[in-house]
């Protein structure tokens, strides 16, 4: 077993997240996502239909989250290579992805609070989603550090050790600026700007998506090359 | 006719080791990256555009309503603002090409100036907005007002440094190829700043 080898498999395991992790959300109906300006009893009639198919989804959605783990490090595995060392770039990556799996398992563990028992309270139940959806769209820092700190190593590549082209790292920097004005959505409850919003919600679920999906397959091309180098082989085993 | 091609062989043997100059021309000029970053930001602002106009094909005396609240002389005088800034950046650039740092500086320190003045007329904007009781909370075109001149006011955020940046490369006694294409970097994105505001400027005070 090569470390390259892990590596691809590493790679693989982003598109694993987007698949596992959007096929779940849909099979929980929190894709599309519910209105905010729902009443309390039509939150918990959507949460009383279908509960167990929501569960499964719920199910998916956590287990989607340990698939971020090895690609997270797949990329800092490359980082590495750029700044020739553990550098800071290749830390900060790896501890905004780390936490970035929090970012999808707490929402998603509230959410299985609220599918665990829907017969409750229809106040109890809106309360609980809206602890829920807020933190579930909004939560940014932690994929922002993580696309900033990609783009700078990208932009930092020099000589023969380039295993990202340096666009990507300009559309790394669009993506991070733009989960920014999605803390508009804690002040508005209709609108683009909403937590159903075209602006807060469709677009950076796209966006982070998309992100995922792009650096997944810059990765295994940048594998597929698949010399000793492209898995950080020689001279920084020592290190 | 053989005796010809033959010297030919070699040299297209030689080919296949040439992925060199390939490499090269990659690292080299002009950060074409900033252009992804620039369609894609575009693509947004579209979407925000389009969210103008859906909402003005709604309700137009409401959206009108809105717009007499707005202050088209402040709108104006930004729009000149970020123009004079453009004219200074494309300048710069023409400076910074042809090797002449000094006067390229004080081009991009000009269009900073600039930049930094369209902060405050903005920011006056806000607060005599705020003054007459105008609030994001009104309705969906004040919403729309102060939550898009606001992303826009991010990029010219993001733009103060990028200049901040770019005026200290031309502090340097000469540019290297790679400085000389993250001036026009900035200035590209800069451009763009200006470009968006304009569109913004149309559809928030004058459209309808």
């Amino acid at each position: 077993m090569t470390s390259t080898r892990i590596q691809r498999w590493c790679a693989w395991s982003g598109i694993a997240f987007l698949v596992i992790f959007f096929t779940g959300a849909m099979m929980a109906q929190v894709l599309p996502p519910p209105s905010p300006t729902q009443t309390p009893a039509e939150v918990a009639a959507q949460w009383s239909s279908h509960a167990d198919l929501k569960r499964a989804g719920l199910c998916l959605m956590m287990i989607s989250a340990g698939f971020l783990f090895p690609f997270t490090a797949a990329i800092s595995a490359q980082l590495r290579r750029i700044e020739g060392h553990t550098g800071p770039l290749t830390m900060l990556q790896l501890i905004a992805g780390g936490v970035g799996v929090f970012a999808i398992l707490m929402p998603t563990m509230l959410f299985m609070g609220i599918a665990f028992r829907p017969e409750r309270a229809p106040e109890v139940t809106s309360g609980l989603m809206d602890a829920a959806f807020v933190p579930f769209v909004i939560n940014f820092p932690p994929v922002f550090a993580q696309c900033v700190a990609f783009g700078l190593a990208v932009l930092l590549q020099r000589g023969a050790v380039r295993p990202f082209p340096r666009w990507s790292a300009w559309f790394s920097f669009w993506v991070a600026f733009l989960f920014l004005p999605g803390v508009l959505l804690l002040f508005f409850r209709t609108s683009a700007w909403a937590w159903d919003g075209l602006l807060s919600f469709w677009l950076v679920a796209a966006i982070f998506g998309g992100w995922i999906l792009l650096v997944s397959i810059l990765l295994l091309r940048t594998l597929r090359q698949g010399d000793d180098a492209a898995a950080g082989a020689p001279a920084e085993a020592v290190a | 006719m053989s005796a010809v091609e033959r010297p030919v062989e070699p040299a297209a043997a030689v080919r296949p080791a040439e992925p060199e100059p390939a490499a090269d021309a990659r690292r080299t000029p002009g950060e074409g990256g900033i252009w992804v970053f620039i369609l894609a930001d575009m693509t947004v602002f579209a979407l925000m555009f389009g969210a103008l106009v859906l909402l003005q094909a709604d309700d137009p005396a409401r959206y009108e309503l809105g717009q007499d609240h707005l202050h088209v002389g402040v709108g104006v005088a930004n729009t000149i603002v970020l123009l004079g800034s453009s004219l200074a950046v494309a300048l710069a650039v023409r400076h910074a090409r042809a090797g002449a740092l000094v006067p390229a500086r004080r081009l991009f320190s000009v269009a900073f100036g600039c930049a930094l003045l369209f902060w405050a007329l903005k920011l006056y904007e806000y607060t005599s907005l705020g003054g007459d009781g105008v609030s994001a909370r009104e309705n969906e075109f004040f919403l729309y007002y102060f939550s898009f001149t606001g992303v826009h006011l991010l990029h010219v955020t993001l733009g103060l440094a990028g200049l901040a940046g770019v005026v200290r490369l031309t502090r340097r006694p000469a540019l290297s190829d790679h400085e000389r294409s993250l001036v026009e970097t900035g200035a590209s994105y800069w451009h763009m700043v200006d470009l968006l505001w304009i569109v913004l400027f149309a559809l928030l005070y004058l459209y309808g």
